[in-house]
């Protein structure tokens, strides 16, 4: 069945869409932050970048 | 001298493309993942070798979902493309600001605690793999006819289009909310790796493709046995549990073994008419009559009455074909006992004499039709007698003689009622077929709805109803797959769980079981 809905339109609620989740998690991420666990892994000194 | 040119053969670029990223992607896959070979500087030989396959390697997705994207389409292909863009926008990132294009940067690839402490990773090896893995499996589904059922209410099917037209929109929002998520959290590093994972892990692909392969390779391979599974066969034969037989599926080819014509009635004559009328017939002996005239009349205003007989109209006759006892109260002794006879203008015409066997792969079609779980029932026109000395030695557990057509449909109504599936075995168009959850056409392998088998092939029957279930198993269990891994991979990568890499290994592997699942119907 073609959708009646025009293809801007239907990428405009996608982005939309994505705007808010992606705000929504950055709300959320602010709030439980302090509360989560620290990383699972320590880097160990040869790893990562050195200066 | 001639010369002949013979034609190039075609150029594969698809093929040679594949070649191409896989030759420079698996370097960077076993830089990055074996930090023993990861000499000073190796990330720039990972960039250099990632940065082909990013870009050329992966120009057909990004024209694809571009594509897409101008019609407000987002597909599987967009969330690859997507993933890839991203993977490899990131690294360059990291190498040239972020840190990690330092001398004596090492990769610490970790799979099982993928929640990397700091922004100096890249994720070239996941961008390379993506790559690789689609243009893969792009390559194993071109070689597929991919089919959708012809009947839209197939339950797997169904379900696929409801969660096709969500998936991919649903993916992007949790991958924004875990990016969102993780920055707000203040883990940058994080927040990339998950977002990351997120796009990798989700088989889209597997979701659309599990129906299309099982439907496809089912078909083909029904085509190669010799039967046919129609629209809605597929969805109705998991839930049928009763198959009612008949004459048509138990009983060899029937054969007119003779022709007694009336006083007045040429022979040719009276065999062009049966002829042309028993293409309509209902009862199975009828198709003995089907090849009696190479130039049947044309008929009209055909029509069949509760006890089987046909009647239509060739020029100014009115003519009709079925059994004697439904045709006339006293039989013209000079005809005999006939099995069918033709009549026009009131006057029975010919009798003919048609006799069946049982077919001696009767016995094993019926234990094979047990063995998927139906109960047999044999239902038929012919007396107890005869309908006894028919399942004599077969394993039926119902024998129903003496049915007129109208008394078959009754029988297959009550079955149904009764809430059993019923799949009846009978001549093409048979009402009572028609009347049936699952109709198994004996005698036609070709046109749609239901089953169809060659007549005189009673093994077939087992054979077409088990391909069906198999279709409807095989693309169910692949869509239970495709949306399993999707329900604890999607929610387990955006909580930073998955490593990007895994991700992208789990996700192409999830659609290449799934199409894998799909072509074992070629063994069926």
């Amino acid at each position: 069945m073609p959708s009646r809905t025009s293809p801007l339109r239907r990428l405009a609620i996608l982005v939309v869409a994505l705007a808010v989740c992606t705000v929504a998690g950055w709300q959320l991420g602010r709030v439980a932050g302090p509360s989560l666990p620290s990383t699972d892994i320590e880097v160990p000194a040869e790893y990562g970048h050195n200066h | 001298m001639t010369t002949v040119s013979t034609p190039a053969p075609p150029v594969d670029r698809e093929w040679d493309r594949l070649v191409a990223v896989t030759g420079f992607g698996l370097p960077v896959l076993m830089l990055a993942a074996v930090p023993a070979v990861q000499y000073p500087y190796w990330q720039w030989t990972a960039l250099a070798l990632a940065t082909p396959v990013a870009t050329c390697g992966a120009w057909p997705l990004y024209r694809e979902a571009l594509g897409g994207l101008r019609h407000g389409r987002v597909g599987p292909v967009t969330l690859t493309a997507l993933a890839v863009v991203a993977a490899f926008g990131w690294s360059l990132w990291a190498l040239l600001f972020g840190g990690a294009g330092a001398t004596t940067h090492t990769h610490p690839l970790d799979l099982l605690a993928p929640r990397p402490a700091d922004t100096a990773q890249f994720y070239l090896e996941v961008a390379a793999l993506l790559v690789v893995a689609t243009l893969a499996l792009r390559r194993l589904v071109s070689g597929i006819p991919l089919q959708e059922p012809g009947d839209p209410s197939f339950p797997p099917a169904r379900t696929a289009r409801w969660a096709g037209r969500w998936y991919v929109p649903a993916t992007l929002c949790l991958a924004g909310a875990a990016v969102g998520f993780w920055t707000g959290a203040d883990i940058a590093a994080t927040a990339v790796s998950a977002g990351l994972a997120v796009l990798a892990i989700a088989a889209p692909l597997a979701v659309e493709l599990t129906v299309p392969v099982a439907t496809a390779i089912g078909l083909r391979r029904a085509a190669e046995l010799g039967v046919r599974i129609g629209d809605g066969a597929a969805a109705a034969a998991g839930s049928v549990d009763v198959v009612v037989l008949g004459r048509a599926l138990l009983c060899t080819t029937p054969v007119v073994t003779a022709v007694v014509v009336a006083a007045d009635t040429d022979e040719p004559d009276a065999l062009a008419v049966a002829a042309a009328l028993a293409a309509h017939s209902p009862d199975p002996r009828a198709t003995a009559l089907t090849g009696g005239a190479a130039f049947p009349p044309s008929i009209s205003g055909i029509t069949v009455d509760d006890k089987g007989t046909v009647r239509a109209t060739t020029g100014a006759r009115a003519v009709a074909l079925g059994r004697p006892e439904a045709l006339c109260q006293d039989l013209p002794a000079e005809l005999g006992t006939p099995d069918l006879v033709v009549a026009w203008d009131g006057q029975v015409r010919a009798g003919f004499t048609v006799t069946t066997d049982r077919h001696p792969d009767a016995p094993d079609a019926v234990r094979a039709l047990r063995a998927l779980g139906l109960t047999p029932v044999l239902l038929t026109t012919a007396p107890d007698e005869e309908a006894q000395a028919l399942a004599e030695g077969l394993d039926i557990d119902l024998v129903l003689p003496d049915a007129d057509p109208a008394g078959k449909v009754e029988v297959v109504r009550r079955l149904r009622a009764d809430g059993h599936g019923v799949v009846v075995a009978a001549g093409p168009g048979a009402a009572h077929a028609v009347a049936a959850d699952l109709p198994l056409a004996v005698g036609a392998t070709d046109g749609s709805g239901g089953l169809g088998i060659a007549a005189g092939s009673p093994r077939d029957a087992a054979t077409a109803v088990r391909l069906a279930r198999r279709i409807s198993g095989v693309s169910e269990g692949g869509l239970a797959i495709a949306l399993g891994a999707a329900l604890v991979g999607l929610p387990a990568a955006a909580a930073g769980l998955v490593h990007p890499l895994l991700a992208a290994a789990i996700g192409p592997a999830v659609t290449a079981f799934v199409v894998l699942n799909g072509l074992r119907l070629r063994r069926s």
